[in-house]
This record gives C-alpha cells, sequence and structure tokens, in this order.
C-alpha cells in the first residue's frame, strides 16, 4: 500500500470527515475470524468460541506529512457499543499492527525475538493504547497519549471512523516503538473487535498478514 | 503463583500451591441471618463500583441462588476434563444494586404520602434482587422444605478461572491455595467470570477489571480467620488449612469425611465444604410421619452428587448414638462449643 506525503497540519488529518482524506487511496482488506484453536493453552474457555469475529472487511486510507504518520480506518457495524451499561457487554474496537523485524508472525502478535507494536483504540475510552507484544499472551498495554500517539473516531450511518497519528520516528525509542520513514517498506495488519458481538481480547477479526507500506517521499 | 509481568507462565505454574486452606459450612445450622455477608461488604465491597457484588451470599435453596440461575450458566468442566462454555450473569442477576429515594420520602416533607421505592442500578423498577426468594423453597404441604446455601469463591484446587484467563492473570498463592486476581494483567474480559460454574468472579464495570473473593488474605496473613468465617453467629463455619490434622476442616472433610462440595461434577475440586443439611421427618398423605427426609435425597443430590447419601448415613448413625445416650466425637465436633476450636491456627483477634 503506497502512503502518500499530502503537504497538510499534523491536526488536519485527525478529522475523519476531512477533504484531505479523498487524495490518500481507499485499501479494503478482508478480515476473518482469529484462529482461536491456536490459544487453547493460554485459555481452553476462550478457545471454545466459534461467533467471535465477524466483521468482514476494514477500510484503510494512510498518509504522512513529512513529520507524521496517519492512519484512518473505517468498517461497518450497526450497533455502537461505546459504553458498558450491563455486565455482560463489551466495547467496539480497532488495532493496527506493526513489525519490529522481518520475521514477526501478525497471527501470533510476534514472539520473543520478533515483537510488534501495535495501536488500539476503545470506543469508551479517549485516550488509545500503545501497545507491545512478543507472541500470544504477552501484550502490554501502554498509555498512548504518553507516547506520542493521538486519536479520533466518529460513528456514523452503522460505521466507525477512526484515525491515528504519531511522529514518524518516535522519539521514545526507550520505550520499544516501531518508526516509519520515506522509502522504506514496512508492515501493517488489522484488528476489530464488535463489542456488540462479545468480542474482546483474542475474541476479534484480524487480517492476518502484512500489507506491504511504503511511504512516498 | 504469582508470575511477575512480562512473562508467560504456565496454568500449571499459576495453579501450584503447597498448602490448601478450606471452609467447611454446616448447613444444619445455618440460620440464613446474613452476618458473614455484611461482615464481607463492609470490608471489601461497600463500594459504589461494587455494590452489585455478593463475593459471599446466602440464598435459599432450593431455588435459583446467587448469582441467579448460576447453575444454568455453564462453565467449568465436562466430564472427560473438556471446558465447558458459559454465559456472563448480568448486573440483575448479580442481584442489582439498588437505590430508594430517601431524600424525597425523609427529608422532603413527603413521608405521609411516599414510600420509599428501590430503582435498578439499570434504572426503572427491580426485576429480582438479592435474597428475592428467600425461605420460599420448595415442596409441597405437609412437606414443604428449604435451607440457606451460603457460598463464596471455593478457591478450587483446579480453578476454571485460571485456566480460562487469556491474561494470565489469575494465580494460586503458593502459601496456601488462595485464588487471586492480578489487577495489573487483569483487562477485564471476563473469560474467567463466564468460565467460573459458580459465578463466583465479579465484574467491575467502572474499573473494567475483575474481582471476587481474596479469602481476606491480609487477615490470614496474620493469623486471623477469614470475616465471613469468623463473624458467623451460627457456629456453622470452620477454616483452616486441609493438611492439618488438628483443625476442624481437616476432621470434617477427611476423617469423618461429612463435608463435601457444592456441585463436585463441575470438575473444579473446590474447597469449601458443606456438611449437607438433615431435615424432619416427611409425613405422608394420612399425616403419618414416615421414613423419609422432608429435603428429597434427590434434592441433595443434585447439590452434592452421590456422594451425599454416605454423608447422611454417617451423621444419622452419629446422631443416633448421642440420642441413645452414648458419645460420639463427631456430633460434639458439630456441635462446637468453643470458636477457637473452629478455626485451627487462624484464632488471632482482628484489631
Amino acid at each position: 500500500m503506497k502512503v502518500p506525503y499530502i503537504k497538510q497540519s499534523d491536526n488536519s488529518f485527525m478529522d475523519p470527515e476531512a477533504q484531505l482524506w479523498g487524495s490518500a487511496a481507499v485499501e479494503r482488506f478482508n478480515l476473518s475470524q482469529t484462529p482461536i484453536k491456536m490459544v487453547q493453552h493460554l485459555s481452553p474457555f476462550m478457545a471454545e468460541s466459534t461467533e467471535h469475529g465477524q466483521v468482514g472487511e476494514i477500510e484503510c486510507r494512510i498518509a504522512h506529512n513529512g513529520s507524521r504518520l496517519s492512519v484512518f480506518v473505517s468498517w461497518q457495524d450497526e450497533t455502537k457499543n461505546n459504553e458498558i451499561k450491563d455486565l455482560d457487554q463489551f466495547i467496539d474496537g480497532v488495532a493496527v499492527m506493526f513489525p519490529f523485524t522481518d520475521h514477526a508472525n501478525p497471527i501470533t502478535m510476534g514472539d520473543e525475538q520478533n515483537p510488534v507494536n501495535a495501536w488500539m483504540w476503545r470506543a469508551d475510552k479517549e485516550a488509545p493504547y500503545d501497545v507491545i507484544a512478543y507472541g500470544f499472551g504477552t501484550s502490554q498495554r501502554r498509555p498512548g497519549k504518553e507516547l506520542g500517539l493521538s486519536v479520533n473516531s466518529i460513528y456514523k450511518n452503522g460505521r466507525w471512523f477512526v484515525v491515528f497519528q504519531r511522529a514518524l520516528r518516535s522519539n521514545l525509542l526507550s520505550h520499544k516503538q516501531v518508526g516509519f520513514a520515506p522509502n522504506k517498506i514496512s508492515g501493517i495488519s488489522f484488528a476489530v473487535w464488535d463489542g456488540g458481538n462479545n468480542d474482546r481480547s483474542a475474541q476479534k477479526s484480524f487480517s492476518g498478514q502484512w500489507e506491504p507500506l511504503e511511504l512516498e517521499a | 503463583m504469582k508470575m511477575p509481568v512480562g512473562t508467560v507462565p504456565s496454568k500449571q505454574q499459576l495453579m501450584q500451591s503447597d498448602r490448601q486452606v478450606a471452609t467447611v459450612i454446616d448447613l444444619n445450622k445455618c440460620m440464613g441471618c446474613q452476618a458473614c455477608v455484611v461482615a464481607c461488604k463492609n470490608l471489601w465491597t461497600e463500594r459504589e463500583d461494587a455494590h452489585h457484588m455478593r463475593w459471599m451470599s446466602v440464598a435459599t435453596a432450593p431455588g435459583p441462588l446467587y448469582p441467579r440461575d448460576f447453575e444454568k450458566k455453564g462453565g467449568g468442566y465436562d466430564a472427560t476434563g473438556n471446558a465447558r462454555p458459559g454465559e456472563l450473569p448480568t448486573m440483575v442477576d448479580s442481584g442489582d444494586a439498588f437505590t430508594f429515594n430517601h431524600q424525597e420520602v425523609l427529608y422532603e416533607g413527603n413521608a405521609q404520602d411516599k414510600k420509599l421505592e428501590p430503582t435498578s442500578a439499570l434504572g426503572g423498577a427491580p426485576e429480582w434482587g438479592y435474597n428475592w426468594e428467600e425461605d420460599q423453597g420448595a415442596g409441597v404441604w405437609p412437606n414443604p422444605y428449604y435451607f440457606y446455601m451460603p457460598r463464596k469463591c471455593n478457591h478450587c484446587s483446579h480453578p476454571a478461572c485460571i485456566d480460562a484467563c487469556s491474561r494470565n492473570a489469575i494465580y494460586k498463592r503458593k502459601e496456601d491455595g488462595i485464588v487471586l486476581i492480578d489487577l495489573d494483567r487483569c483487562e477485564g474480559h471476563r473469560h474467567c467470570v463466564a468460565a467460573c460454574p459458580y459465578k463466583m468472579v465479579f465484574f467491575n464495570p467502572v474499573k473494567q477489571k475483575s474481582e471476587k473473593c481474596i479469602e481476606c488474605f491480609p487477615r490470614i496473613d496474620k493469623k486471623i480467620a477469614s470475616a465471613c468465617n469468623r463473624q458467623c453467629p451460627g457456629r456453622t463455619r470452620a477454616f483452616g488449612f486441609l493438611d492439618d490434622e488438628n483443625s476442624l476442616v481437616h476432621k470434617l472433610v477427611e476423617k469423618y469425611k461429612v463435608a463435601i462440595p457444592l456441585h463436585p461434577e463441575y470438575g473444579t475440586t473446590p474447597n469449601v465444604y458443606y456438611v449437607p443439611p438433615m431435615s424432619p421427618q416427611a409425613f405422608d398423605s394420612d399425616n403419618n410421619l414416615t421414613d423419609e427426609m422432608r429435603i428429597p435425597d434427590s434434592v441433595l443430590e443434585g447439590y452434592f452428587g452421590k456422594e451425599v447419601h454416605k454423608v447422611m448415613d454417617t451423621l444419622l448413625a452419629e446422631r443416633q448414638k448421642k440420642k441413645d445416650g452414648g458419645s460420639s466425637e463427631l456430633m460434639d465436633l458439630l456441635i462446637s462449643r468453643k470458636w477457637q476450636d473452629r478455626y485451627a491456627e487462624f484464632t488471632n483477634h482482628p484489631v
């Protein structure tokens, strides 16, 4: 996926309805149920799930302005679940994930030698999470705001629209965050949680592979 | 055993403990006074975000018990040891958390024409609540019956909650087998709530973490019995290490084998044990006493499994010894004259 350089202010990308998003190409990616039997060892109970991950597609536009990368995703969800009113309710969410190395497996969320970094948004939280993972069951949510990650979202006509934004180069290297640079090929992977479908943790829809990401100069 | 954040422990490591504490509850003496419930609530869940939680509950059996219909919500293991998926209790199933119009009735001059009305935590009139079926029980005249079912976390030897947690946030304490949730690891996914067949893990929707009975471990560390056990005015409770041969729990569970777990078929090896309730002789249709007991054997078996019949035989035989003017160590243990005898080494006073 080509990531165009668009000369606009950082803030202007944060509006999902901004005109500038019209100049970034839309890519659509298929999502599928996570193969939950793979995490039998982490939770034999979770591994019995059969109904999770019903969201089938995600739309994505990505752009940068030389200093910051903006990732705009959108997907269909007929029920807006942004509040836990009862004890059996769950929250809508989305995450985009990036590898640290060429060998990181997007299905397992990396491994000990090949970690991954993800940006996660939940419909009931204003601030996103910056997630680091070294394989199944190791993900750690970190406060995204403190790590320079911004997010904005709207729900309209049965769809969620979410924009993530972060500096191409993180100044917080000690926190293990991925970096991006023009002409450098990276990868991106997607996950969606439908709260109305009781999606949570590994019970989600995901793309399950790295989509190549190429930043234009 | 608790494992540091960032590690991926095995379920076996998390479930491992060197010793196990246990609670015995004698259902023949529980009078449903709720003192244990209040003791627990005052200590641990008297919080705005936890009003719906009763880590300790007493409900009338037979009935939907607490949380409502937990026996129909799955979880635990099937006969071959496979995980059985479970459902999540709702706010109403969890007994709700009513608010009352105290201000309107008591402070605004309306006492003559308004009355106190509960409002559900979800808004509107309550649909169900904690202890909703108090003393209803079952059976028809002339043989109605009920007994009380006090319940708390069983601190199981094979806890489904630990197995279910995808964050590996739940573990047994190495020194006493108490099951705890590491709130630094918990992300509120509630796999544990669904997996616990006893539905003794509760979700805190404000903190978005799961919570449960901690067996008053800060008291246990100071050799003070857990509050529900210590507070019981009915002398129904025993507490101690299961392998301590001098403890009342050991004598009732291991030596006399008269205390047995609730729903052993759930496959989690619980560590709360019950002395099942004896009941008066039942009447026949001509109002003559029969040899049957008022609480049908099938009802007891439904709660405690087939083992209950052996227990009833033992209890009745030992009671008969006393009736016949003889002695019975078991009956004396069950009478439990001194409170210090019930809590083994955990007899320090709370300060």
